[in-house]
């Protein structure tokens, strides 16, 4: 503090405060910076920003038709022509790759906001109001856990024919339990600090207390577990595509590209139909989990500059 | 001067399915328009609990009020709806507390928790609201407040958060302010300038105070009246030139000789033996009568009640029955 005056009236003022004289930082400016420190994080969160914009850019960059195929040239190995050669159908790998990013991301990113949402409603709700209805929710949380979740997407894929929705509702209707227990904690402890209950006093209102006050305070967890989860659903659509129930081709993923992994001949002889989509999904999901870990100590106060 | 806040008979109970505690038990409290009312005791007696009570946020579940009235302006609010009575917090009534490190939301800043109260109470739209937030903080000794507001509470010292809670709570000139141990937290040269603040505004828009409080040396400087709390009762009331100058309850003695002086031969402080005992261990007679030096035999047996002095002077005490008052003086 600088130096206090008195002035007449009596109250005293903050002149030449040295708090005034700095320049106001924002929090979302202090974590970029310790953001800013990981290099793993960084890095990561450079590569990813490559995949989505090869994604969205596909149509521009593709060499190729997704689906164009060129059954003379089936399974060509890596070349002049085509990049990272062909599959068992004559179909350019790099251009499957690039749309199958696109599948993949859209599945990931719209699915994780989906169960963020649910998860993020129910745990607040739970958490703030206690009792009775924490009880009741928490409970059915804990039967949605209970459910044998692959088996479940199996069986609810093969019911509603799998399609890019059905997979989205899919994993948004049953990947929110997670978050769900991970706000209500959050929102245990925030509920009874002391900038809620003043919050309170000056009447503000329930729902605004639990969305615009205590929801910012929780969202560091909230978006790391995003982060994570957006991997975690890209791995499961590999497994449900894989197992054909995913992404039906002639459409790309990075899962039914892998499909053709199944036969020990091909993965052997063209080893490249296989590799670059497994490396693929190895790349993004690891960049995921790093920018969450990057992500993850930002947004921890106890980890200091 | 009419009574702006009566508060009659209050009983504020936590109940869980083993036994009942009362936290707050039968209290009477008048406070009339512009008045300063100091609520003192020591911690656990009762008197965060009533204020709580007051502003209608009894922690739940568990704790209810379970008897008594609370009349703001001739309304009752204990018979108020949750949904009116959020539009008397904040308008009517304000409260500041203790710890302003914590009672600022982290990661909103000053100027958006000012402004969404300006804007729900006063149903101002936000450019006016700024407008009137900056004022605020003007008046609580903030010349660049057009900064201040873009400020998140992290970078205020803890005598600048206190005057931004002041501000907030008074941002809708609120008849009632609560004050919860106002100053407690902060060092002893911002507490003289937050206690100052406080009396100036206090003037200049008539605004009550009830200061909640332990601290003997703050209810001198601010209040007009105290009123005394013990156990969840009221055990003493009086005006404050009046309860310093001769206490009458051994209670309120005890808490006067417990405050150090700078002047005077050094000599051990005064303190009371023991606690306030827990609301579930009530002892039988006179609460205070495990912990008093003159107690005798009535005392534990039989429970005294709130006997009128004069018209503002009120105790709980048998030494004072029947106009004994002078039966018997420090002792």
């Amino acid at each position: 503090m600088g130096q206090p005056e008195q002035k007449t009236t009596g109250i005293f003022e903050y002149k030449n405060s040295s708090i005034l004289e700095r320049k106001p930082e924002s929090i979302s400016k202090i974590m970029l910076r310790k953001y800013m420190k990981n290099k793993l994080a960084v890095f990561s969160a450079i590569i990813l920003l490559l995949i989505i914009s090869a994604a969205i850019f596909a149509p521009i960059i593709a060499p190729y038709d997704p689906s164009e195929q060129h059954l003379l040239e089936a399974l060509s190995p890596p070349g002049e022509k085509y990049l990272l050669g062909t599959d068992d159908l004559g179909r350019d790998t790099l251009t499957r790759l690039l749309y199958g990013a696109q599948v993949s991301l859209i599945v990931g990113f719209t699915s994780v906001a989906g169960s963020i949402f649910i998860g993020t409603v129910v745990g607040a709700i739970a958490g703030y109001f206690g009792g009775l209805i924490d009880a009741i929710l928490m409970r059915f949380v804990d039967v949605i856990i209970s459910f044998p979740s692959l088996f479940l997407l199996i069986t609810l894929v093969t019911i509603f024919e799998p399609s890019l929705m059905t997979l989205i509702s899919v994993f948004a209707l049953f990947g929110w339990t997670g978050t769900a227990r991970l706000v209500r904690g959050e929102f245990l402890s925030l509920r009874s600090r002391e900038f809620v209950l003043a919050a309170k006093t000056m009447g503000i209102r329930s729902w605004r207390i639990i969305f615009s006050h205590i929801l910012p305070n929780a969202m560091g967890p909230i978006v790391v577990s995003a982060t994570l989860g957006i991997g975690g659903v890209i791995l499961a659509e590999t497994a449900l595509s894989y197992l054909g129930l995913g992404i039906q081709p002639p459409k790309p993923s990075w899962g039914n590209m892998l499909q053709s992994a199944q036969s020990l001949k091909i993965m052997i002889e063209a080893w490249w139909f296989t590799l670059f989509p497994g490396l693929m999904i190895l790349i993004t999901v690891l960049s995921f989990n790093f920018v969450g870990d990057g992500l993850r100590d930002a947004f921890d106060p106890k980890i200091n500059e | 001067m009419s009574a702006l806040l009566e508060v009659k008979n209050l009983k504020t109970y936590f109940v869980s399915k083993k036994r009942v505690v009362p936290a707050v038990d039968g209290v009477d409290i008048t406070i009339r328009k512009g008045e300063t009312v100091g609520l003192v005791g020591e911690s656990g007696c009762g008197k965060s609990m009533t204020s709580l009570s007051i502003i209608g946020l009894v922690p739940s579940p568990g704790g209810k009020i379970v008897d008594g009235q609370i009349l703001l302006d001739g309304v009752n609010l204990v018979d108020l709806s949750e949904n009116n009575m959020c539009k008397v917090r904040g308008r009517d009534i304000a409260m500041i507390f203790q710890e302003p490190m914590t009672s600022l939301n982290p990661v909103l800043t000053v100027g958006e928790q000012i402004i969404e109260v300006i804007m729900y109470h006063l149903q101002l739209n936000r450019s006016d609201a700024t407008q009137k937030a900056i004022n605020l903080l003007k008046m609580v000794g903030f010349p660049r407040a057009d900064k201040i507001i873009k400020e998140y509470p992290h970078r205020l010292s803890g005598g600048m958060r206190q005057r931004v809670m002041i501000a907030m709570a008074m941002s809708c000139n609120p008849k009632l302010l609560i004050a919860d141990e106002p100053t407690t937290a902060l060092d002893v040269t911002i507490q003289a300038q937050v206690l100052e603040l406080m009396k100036e505004l206090s003037r200049k828009f008539e605004t009550s105070i009830l200061l909640v409080t332990h601290d003997l040396g703050v209810v001198s400087e601010l209040a007009e009246r105290v009123i005394v709390m013990y156990a969840g009762q009221v055990v003493e009331e009086a005006l404050v030139d009046d309860i310093f100058d001769k206490p009458y309850h051994p209670y309120t003695e005890g808490l006067i000789d417990s405050v150090p002086l700078i002047e005077g031969a050094i000599t051990r402080l005064n303190s009371i033996p023991g606690n306030v005992p827990s609301p579930e261990e009530m002892p039988k007679g006179c609460r205070f009568a495990p912990r008093c030096r003159v107690a005798f035999d009535r005392c534990y047996s039989e429970e005294p009640t709130l006997q009128s002095i004069s018209t503002s002077r009120f105790v709980r005490c048998f030494l004072y029955e029947e106009g004994e008052v002078n039966g018997c003086s420090r002792l």
